[in-house]
């Protein structure tokens, strides 16, 4: 594997596990304050 | 430098340092996005198992292991109002406020009442989120019979648990004014989920000036 191909999925993987804690975060929020 | 043989070649090969020292450091960076993602919704179990029987000291006097609290004149009386639950080891600050409140911990939820009005004051926290506070991780820990306090404006008001329950996002009525005065903490359930809401229902047995 090529130096740059090992850059691409570090940085593929950093940006899904940045957006999956976004995504957790702002849909469990946005259920709970519906309720308040 | 590294030695390749490519088809009986011997070809030389320099591999791009900067470009492998920039990797190992995104490397790091991935492995511990990964590690919080995995083990966050876990730490706060991990820290009660380390310290859930630790005494919840209430500014007013001597450290406080369940009601009736001690009372004093101490000129340390905290100028913040403070939900304590000695049985989960918790003391928190209540915020005033907005949605964007619940980020800091506990939300006095603002259109209901509060303890020197009697009836039903209202309280809200996270159960569990990646980003704030998750102050009722362990709200489910609570009992009926349980002792809680609140200081309000200077005064300590204790509370004992009547009833906790399950009920659905959309039940509003938790909220509903009281004849009698009555905390009420609500948060969501099961961990991990908004899907319901977990509802602590505690009566006020002594007020303290």
């Amino acid at each position: 594997m090529k130096e740059w191909h090992r850059t691409v999925i570090l940085v593929v993987l950093i940006i899904v596990g940045v957006l999956f804690l976004l995504w957790t975060h702002y849909s469990y929020e946005q259920q709970f304050i519906q309720s308040l | 430098m590294y030695l390749i043989q490519n088809g009986g070649h011997a070809v030389k090969y320099k591999p791009n340092i900067d470009l492998r020292i920039f990797n190992n450091y995104v490397t790091l960076l991935a492995l511990g996005i990964g590690l919080y993602i995995l083990l966050a919704p876990f730490l706060p179990a991990m820290r009660w198992w380390l310290a859930h029987d630790a005494p919840v000291t209430i500014n007013l006097g001597p450290t406080y292991n369940g009601p009736p609290a001690t009372p004093s004149t101490s000129p340390d009386v905290p100028a913040e109002n403070r939900l304590y639950i000695p049985g989960l080891s918790m003391q928190q600050k209540i915020h005033e406020g907005g949605i964007a409140a619940l980020k800091k911990g506990v939300l006095h939820v603002a259109h209901t009442s509060t303890p020197d009005k009697g009836s039903n004051t209202v309280l809200v926290g996270h159960r569990f989120t990646y980003a704030g506070q998750a102050v009722f991780y362990h709200l489910d820990k609570v009992k009926p019979g349980d002792p809680i306090s609140l200081m309000w404006q200077g005064k300590l008001y204790n509370y004992t648990v009547n009833e906790t329950k399950v009920v659905p996002a959309t039940e509003v009525s938790v909220e509903a004014a009281t004849d009698q005065p009555q905390l009420t903490i609500y948060t969501c359930t099961p961990l991990w989920s908004a899907k319901e809401r977990l509802v602590i229902i505690a009566k006020l047995t002594e007020e303290q000036p």
